[in-house]
């Protein structure tokens, strides 16, 4: 065995010290982690209610939710709200930092504007969305009726499509940033020489783009994607802000859907719905991680 | 040598992890847990300084937020805690049901407590539960009728509408005219986005047609003839030969609401009774101009207004009961109701404020709102009452937006409410 | 053999910077003719790189003209081709790999590129071709990760050589590997050369690099290009002090005096050291009527003498070894003095003759007076 080689290395008493020196860490991540984690599972097994007497139910909490409309809503809605948001954060974020990446006067100043964003807090700029699309004063409808697009305001959140849209754009103009500074950091590592080969081999700028820049940025591309597609899936304060789950709970989303049951004193469902957008959030990167495997081709 | 220190540390490590985690050792102590604004925590803090001065009892307030969710978490964690504080609290009147059911509030009979000072209607529906007596109502809440007093006067009103009809009809005649000087007008505003405060609406509008939610407190009604007919009502306001604002169902809460009409952009507006000081505010610009009345009804004299506000209650985990006890005295007796209702323009709690000189020379609308009141209608005092609330929001908002017809969207709220409360095993 | 002639006029380069404008290059001029393989030499920012660049196409020149052959393929006033148009192909100090790429992927990337891309099967041979020439064909598959410097190296001059290019530029290609490494690839770059007969321009600041691997070197300095011709012409008749200091190793030795006539005879006084001119260096010397010189004369045309006439004397302070021969060092106020010698010396210090026929003289302003 591979390990007990690596640890014949060492002394007995080396191996002591280092494990003392890990307790710590090994006790935090236990106790802030691993226990929640098992808790929360266990608490998932269980009418846990508190006017009711608590119950061992196994997986009827299980059953109940995957028999429910609500959750195959909540959960169509997510995962179309993910694919949205990650594919648009994707292409935008890509273009920002290839722009961002060239050298312009005032490419510093852009540099930071384009983060602030990012560092606004997400309850706020949910604020703010739901001012802009605001159905009297919004700038949405203002824009929108002055330059003559429509005669009749719109109520941009009235609807599933529209709300989806709105949610949506909020979440991209708000996490592209986040996108954009991990490629921007990617795109710096790849050397300037790189580029000049492929100008002599011949390659055009798109081929240049699609043959160089592409592939070796894949795997901090893959990174940052994973990050956005795990934050997506929880996604929660855009919609309690925006949209509070409606119009006719039409956006709720996983994490919504264990709000509601945390906030009616459910904590076995609570539970549940977390232990489910879990499972589907590992399922999901466990895919990104084996479709990213080229990402192992650059060691 | 080296090795002794890393124990020693990891000791020392251990041992504050220790205590971290269980919490030091506490002496019993009398606390109260309150949020909200920061100048209605200052009041509280004025009230508790004033309490241990009369009585020598010393007492901590325990400082929450505004927000009302967070408000609830916090309370439900102490109490599912069996934690001894905080001793005593405020509980908003939707999560009362679910506490007490939960049987973690002390009866108050035994504390010597006369109930014939505070509304009879409010003690009987709110503030008992399976025959005790478990809070009292601090302040008190109710859906109004805010109107625009000049523009009834000027396209020749004589008073605000009785029922639902005659407020549709009487929109139908000033939204155009006023539409001509304000693209912005319109004739009723409510609160219709998905949340809290659409079933406090609905359940104005359910009660005035003759409906409900609930039968007793186990039945569930919820797709009776005349909830449905209501729920038309409503959605028609929106979409058929609208006299409420399209974004209804999506924007309008309490301060959307009230800004409308505050800006002078609505005819009627359903709001809770906050709203009366601001809007005649002095730099108000419907200063003035604004009349409060009852909800209309779907029958004259069907009105029905949604009860909400803050009781009081102790913890059945209290370490200090007695001294429990004389605080919520202290905080419901005549003169701190009359401080509240002056300094923070609260509704008192108790009756007999309402006829006090000062008092109503300082707030005139009082006396309407004591009409008000006496008309209130709790949202059902059941302990799975936000999960009823939760099913209703989603139907109900489904209906406004068109999504699907009354009759279909409260047929499904029916049936999973009953569902539910099969699942949670409820007889 | 389609072998390219590039001609160069009067080509100059500046940048504009926040500090002003900078000259890299001043009117350039040059001919580099079909087939040579051609050295740009040079300490580091002297421009030579910025030609390079120019001549690949990769900047644009601020003044002058370019041709590949009779065809204009850079001026100032916008012609201006880029690199894949004038078919050349370049081999970076880095390599500059792609390192998503498998060895046969970095070869084969340029004929992907071309208008008609060539058939697979076409396409495999000729990288095999490459491969097999550099003997790499065992690492197709390989990631450059995956291999080592000198691999690598082969790679990029692989992918250079692929497609045959018009010119083969190389930006000091051989600077990444280690000393062993590097000899043995001069010399197979040198054997490559000549094989495929491609117009080759090699940028190094190593003279013997360009010593070595040039038919022609031009040695460039500020921007200006000092002297240009085969390494022979370069080691025996440097044109400047700069230049003479520049090529050989150990360097050229240099003394700078005054010089006095004494009873027929001609000396240079270069402080403390006196040195007797060679008669036949004396004569031609003397007419020129210079007050102040600098001798140059290379280590190896230092003789040491055990009788006889002797030009100068020097005391010994540090004998190296390296095998075939030994190095002498005398340090004196303007510098060392290194004395080449294939026999070990004897005693503190040396009896040194002067040969007239390798003597370098240069005037006070370093350049080289010819006699």
């Amino acid at each position: 065995m591979a390990s007990d080689n690596f640890l014949q290395q060492y002394e007995k008493s080396e191996v002591r010290t280092a494990w003392i020196f890990i307790a710590p860490l090994l006790l935090v991540v236990g106790i802030f982690v691993l226990v929640p984690v098992l808790g929360t599972f266990y608490t998932s097994l269980f009418l846990d209610v508190s006017y009711l007497p608590e119950q061992f139910v196994g997986l009827r909490n299980y059953t109940d939710l995957l028999s429910s409309p609500d959750f195959w809503q909540a959960l169509r809605f997510t995962l179309a709200y993910t694919v949205a948001a990650v594919t648009l954060e994707a292409f935008f974020g890509v273009m920002f930092a290839l722009l961002l990446n060239e050298v312009f006067p005032g490419r510093g100043l852009l540099r930071v504007v384009i983060l602030i964003p990012w560092a606004i807090p997400t309850i706020v700029s949910a604020r703010t969305w739901q001012l802009i699309y605001e159905y009297t004063y919004g700038i949405m409808n203002y824009l929108v009726v002055n330059s003559g697009l429509v005669s009749e305001r719109i109520n941009w959140l009235g609807t599933e499509f529209g709300a989806f849209s709105a949610l949506v754009l909020a979440d991209v103009w708000k996490t592209t940033p986040f996108v954009v500074l991990i490629l921007l950091a990617g795109l710096q590592a790849i050397p300037e020489d790189i580029y000049q080969q492929a100008k002599v081999d011949g390659a055009g700028l798109f081929r240049r783009f699609y043959k160089i820049t592409l592939p070796m940025l894949m795997p901090v591309l893959v990174i940052s994607l994973i990050f956005r597609t795990i934050d997506s899936l929880r996604m929660f304060d855009l919609v309690y802000v925006l949209t509070g789950g409606g119009p006719g709970g039409s956006t709720r989303t996983l994490s919504y859907l264990g709000f509601e049951a945390f906030a009616n004193d459910n904590f076995g469902m609570g539970s549940t719905v977390s232990v489910v957008t879990f499972v589907v959030a590992f399922a999901i990167t466990l895919v990104y991680l084996k479709a990213g495997k080229f990402s192992e081709q650059l060691k | 040598m080296k090795q002794k220190m890393l124990f020693f540390l990891s000791g020392v490590f251990l041992f504050v992890l220790v205590l971290l985690l269980t919490g030091c050792q506490e002496q019993p102590r009398l606390t109260f847990m309150v949020g909200g604004a920061p100048n209605e925590l200052a009041f509280f803090e004025g009230l508790l300084a004033s309490f241990t001065a009369e009585t020598g009892i010393e007492v901590a307030l325990i400082r929450q937020s505004t927000d009302s969710t967070q408000r609830k978490q916090g309370i439900l964690l102490a109490l599912r805690g069996h934690r001894p504080d905080p001793d005593v609290m405020l509980l908003d009147v939707a999560w009362i049901g679910q506490i007490a059911a939960s049987n973690w509030l002390e009866p108050l009979e035994s504390y010597g407590i006369n109930r014939e000072d505070y509304f009879a209607s409010i003690i009987k529906l709110a503030d008992t539960y399976e025959n005790r007596l478990i809070g009292l109502p601090l302040y008190i809440d109710g859906g109004l009728l805010y109107f625009r007093r000049d523009l009834l006067q000027k396209h020749g009103f004589a008073g605000p509408p009785q029922t639902w009809s005659e407020l549709r009809q009487m929109a139908e005649q000033i939204v155009p005219v006023e539409r001509e000087q304000n693209p912005n007008f319109w004739g009723y505003v409510w609160q219709g986005a998905q949340y809290e405060g659409l079933i406090c609406n609905t359940l104005e509008f359910f009660t005035s047609a003759g409906g409900g939610f609930f039968n007793g407190t186990a039945t569930p009604v919820i797709d009776q003839p005349a909830n449905i007919e209501a729920l038309r009502y409503m959605n028609e306001l929106i979409h058929k030969q609208p006299i409420s604002p399209p974004n209804t169902f999506t924007d309008m809460k309490e301060e959307e609401v009230r800004m409308h009409f505050h800006n002078g952009n609505a005819m009627f507006e359903r709001n809770w009774p906050y709203a009366w000081g601001l809007h005649n505010a002095v730099d108000s610009p419907v200063k003035g101009k604004v009349g409060i009345a009852p909800l209309p009804g779907f029958m004259t004299g069907k009105s029905a207004s949604t009860l909400g506000g803050w009781h009081i209650v102790m913890s059945k985990f209290s370490d200090k009961k007695p001294e429990a006890a004389s605080l919520i005295k202290y905080l419901t007796s005549a003169p701190v109701q009359k401080k509240l209702s002056l300094k923070l323009g609260w509704n008192p709690g108790r009756v007999d404020v309402y006829e006090d000189e000062e008092v109503l020379t300082a707030n005139p609308a009082l006396k309407d709102l004591k009409q008000v009141f006496n008309n209130a209608v709790p949202r059902p005092i059941i302990p799975y009452y936000s999960n009823v609330s939760q099913i209703l929001q989603k139907h109900v908002s489904a209906a406004l937006a068109n999504r699907a017809t009354p009759e279909e969207s409260l047929k499904k709220a029916q049936s999973e409410v009953q569902e539910m409360i099969k699942s949670y095993g409820i007889r | 053999m389609n072998a390219t002639k590039i001609t160069i006029k009067s080509l100059a380069k500046s940048f504009v910077t926040f500090r002003g404008k900078v000259d890299v290059l001043k009117s350039i001029d040059l001919e580099i003719e079909p087939g040579e393989f051609f050295v740009l030499l040079g300490p580091s920012g002297c421009g030579k790189s910025t030609l390079l660049n120019l001549l690949a196409g990769l900047e644009k020149p601020s003044g002058g003209e370019l041709y590949f052959d009779q065809e204009l393929v850079a001026d100032s006033v916008g012609k201006f081709s880029g690199p894949f148009e004038r078919d050349i192909s370049m081999v970076f100090q880095s390599y500059a790999l792609y390192p998503h790429m498998t060895v046969e992927g970095n070869i084969a990337f340029p004929l992907t590129n071309l208008p008609q891309v060539p058939s697979p099967k076409v396409m495999q041979a000729k990288v095999k071709e490459a491969a097999t020439l550099l003997q790499i064909d065992h690492l197709l598959d390989r990631k450059p990760a995956e291999l080592s410097g000198g691999q690598r190296q082969r790679v990029a001059i692989g992918r250079a050589i692929v497609r045959n290019p018009k010119v083969c530029l190389m930006d000091e290609p051989l600077s990444n590997l280690d000393a062993k490494l590097r000899n043995e690839m001069r010399a197979h770059l040198k054997d490559l050369q000549k094989k495929l007969g491609v117009t080759t321009i090699y940028v190094t600041h190593d003279q013997l690099e360009a010593m070595t691997l040039g038919h022609r070197i031009a040695i460039m300095n500020n921007g200006v290009l000092q002297q240009v011709g085969t390494p022979v012409e370069i080691y025996r008749a440097p044109i400047n002090q700069f230049v003479a200091r520049f090529i050989g190793s150990p360097t050229m030795n240099m003394l700078t005096g005054d010089l006095n006539e004494e009873n027929g005879s001609l000396y240079l006084q270069a402080d403390t050291l006196k040195i007797k001119l060679p008669t036949e260096t004396a004569c031609k010397l003397k007419p020129k009527n210079l007050k102040k010189i600098t001798l140059g004369v290379r280590p190896e045309r230092l003789y040491v003498i055990t009788e006889g006439e002797q030009n100068l004397a020097l005391p010994v302070n540090v004998i190296e070894n390296v095998g075939p021969e030994f190095l002498i060092y005398s340090f004196h106020k303007q510098g060392q003095i290194v004395v080449r010698t294939p026999d070990e010396p004897v005693g503190d210090s040396l009896c040194l003759a002067l040969d007239a026929g390798h003597l370098h003289l240069f005037d006070d302003q370093g350049a080289r007076i010819n006699l």
